[in-house]
């Protein structure tokens, strides 16, 4: 019996310690790397995730706006895409609200581009683009007699439906909506609202890239993904050694059996 | 002799050894060359902005923009249709008097398909891919398929009279352009009747 030369003992030595001391990370590298691929067919992307710790650990705090719109009872706060009416999430227009009326039965919600209508309990009823306006930007929108006001450039036109609109003249009052300042309490109640998510996938792919623990989570990855490199290198190694004196083994078998001489 | 064996005594990589290795390797590599996903497609594709459309249904003439609203019996309906609740609770539609357009928004698999329909007649006389905004399925914008619609009336349990020919790998696109179009469809039979 021989024995194997140094090169090869180490290498298969260690072989085995880098393939079982990694063998944990490889497991949840190829997880998320699957989920990753097929994230578009389990929707991970549409997923979030708010779970407190790990939102604090990203270093993401909830953030209420100090501002909102208050009509008839009715408080309206937006930031970004979270929009929130009277304890209700609403679909979230285009563009930063620039007023909240209550006028008709319906809440009015205007951005630059377009207003977006919901009833009382935030349910969607309607969206009036650029093109059914009377022309755009939207400044401003208030109230009058059941009437939803608006300023658009330099002028003020009413409707009642958002469809068909009439021009004002200018100096007719109105009771148009500015944002105000939201009391503490105010804010407490809307906090969950605005408490911080991330998308699933998002977070996978950070726990993929190592990104989720910084930048040493960064250098950990580069560190394993130089120990697969050694492991691919090592395994083939093995693998042509193995197989050569394999080859050789049967040559060698071949050559000692005695012929059949009967 | 197990793999890992320091018994066995180096020895030379022979051309058979690289054929077997080839081999062992060669189908699984293939394997994974097939299975490994291709880049998403863009998110959202605009074929044709919905004002176009609108102008295109009523060449030459202003059309008049009315309002449906989704009544408790329409919204039963409109359910019936889509298998879920509607978007909203009213619904504009353009109209000259003989023929409305509608621009509806339907979800295929996750994101909102926009398409317009032009109703005459009770007859679907034009239907349109506006704004395609699912990763892929993109395929029903193209006039083969929408052409098929061009004709279909609203039959018993508001379904279309006509059969519509699917694509392959577009499966639910279809199923969302089928849903939009008798929707388009019952509504503009509900409007008539108003």
């Amino acid at each position: 019996m021989t024995r194997a030369p140094l090169l090869s003992r180490l290498l298969r030595r260690w072989h085995r310690r880098i393939g079982l001391a990694a063998a944990g990370f490889f497991s949840i590298l190829a997880i998320t790397g699957l989920l990753l691929n097929h994230g578009d067919s389990f929707a991970l992307d549409s997923l979030r995730v708010g779970t407190p710790w790990l939102m604090n650990w990203y270093g993401l705090k909830p953030a209420v706006p100090e501002r909102g719109f208050a009509e008839d009872g009715l408080l309206f706060v937006a930031q970004g895409e979270t929009w929130v009416l009277g304890g209700h999430s609403l679909k979230a227009g285009h563009g930063e609200p620039v007023g909240m009326v209550h006028a008709a039965g319906l809440v009015w919600i205007a951005t630059n581009d377009e207003i977006d209508i919901f009833d009382a309990a935030g349910r969607p009823v309607d969206i009036i683009e650029r093109d059914l306006l009377p022309g755009t930007p939207l400044r401003r929108i208030g109230s009058r007699n059941g009437q939803l006001l608006a300023i658009i450039g330099g002028d003020s036109f009413a409707t009642s439906d958002g469809i068909s609109w009439k021009r004002l003249a200018r100096d007719e009052s109105a009771a148009w909506s500015h944002p105000q300042a939201l009391s503490v309490g105010e804010q407490q109640a809307l906090a969950p609202f605005f408490a911080p998510t991330l998308p699933f996938q998002r977070i996978v792919a950070d726990v993929h890239s190592g990104r989720i623990f910084g930048r040493y989570g960064i250098l950990l990855v580069d560190g394993l993904a130089v120990a697969l490199l050694l492991l691919a290198g090592s395994g083939v190694w093995i693998y042509l050694k193995n197989r050569g004196s394999r080859t050789r083994a049967t040559k060698s078998a071949a050559i000692a059996k005695p012929p059949d001489l009967r | 002799m197990p793999p890992f064996s320091h018994d066995e005594s180096p020895g030379m990589i022979s051309l058979s050894t690289i054929r077997s290795l080839y081999r062992m390797l060669a189908p699984p590599a293939a394997c994974l060359a097939v299975a490994l996903p291709g880049p998403a497609a863009a998110a959202e594709q605009a074929y044709l902005e919905p004002s176009a459309f609108i102008a295109q249904a009523f060449p030459g003439t202003t059309a008049q923009v009315k309002l449906l609203w989704i009544t408790p019996k329409i919204h039963a309906e409109t359910v019936r249709i889509l298998g879920h609740e509607p978007a909203q609770l009213r619904q504009k539609y353009w109209t000259d008097g003989e023929k409305s357009a509608w621009i509806l928004d339907e979800i295929g698999k996750e994101d909102a398909i926009t398409a317009g329909f032009v109703v005459k007649d009770g007859h679907i006389e034009q239907a349109r891919v506006l704004i395609y905004r699912e990763s892929r399925g993109g395929e029903i914008r193209y006039p083969a398929f929408v052409a098929q619609f061009e004709g279909a009336k609203l039959a018993d349990g508001l379904y279309l009279d006509k059969q519509i020919d699917g694509i392959s790998g577009a499966t639910l696109s279809v199923n969302a352009m089928l849903r939009m179009s008798r929707e388009a469809l019952y509504f503009a039979r509900t409007a008539a009747a108003k």
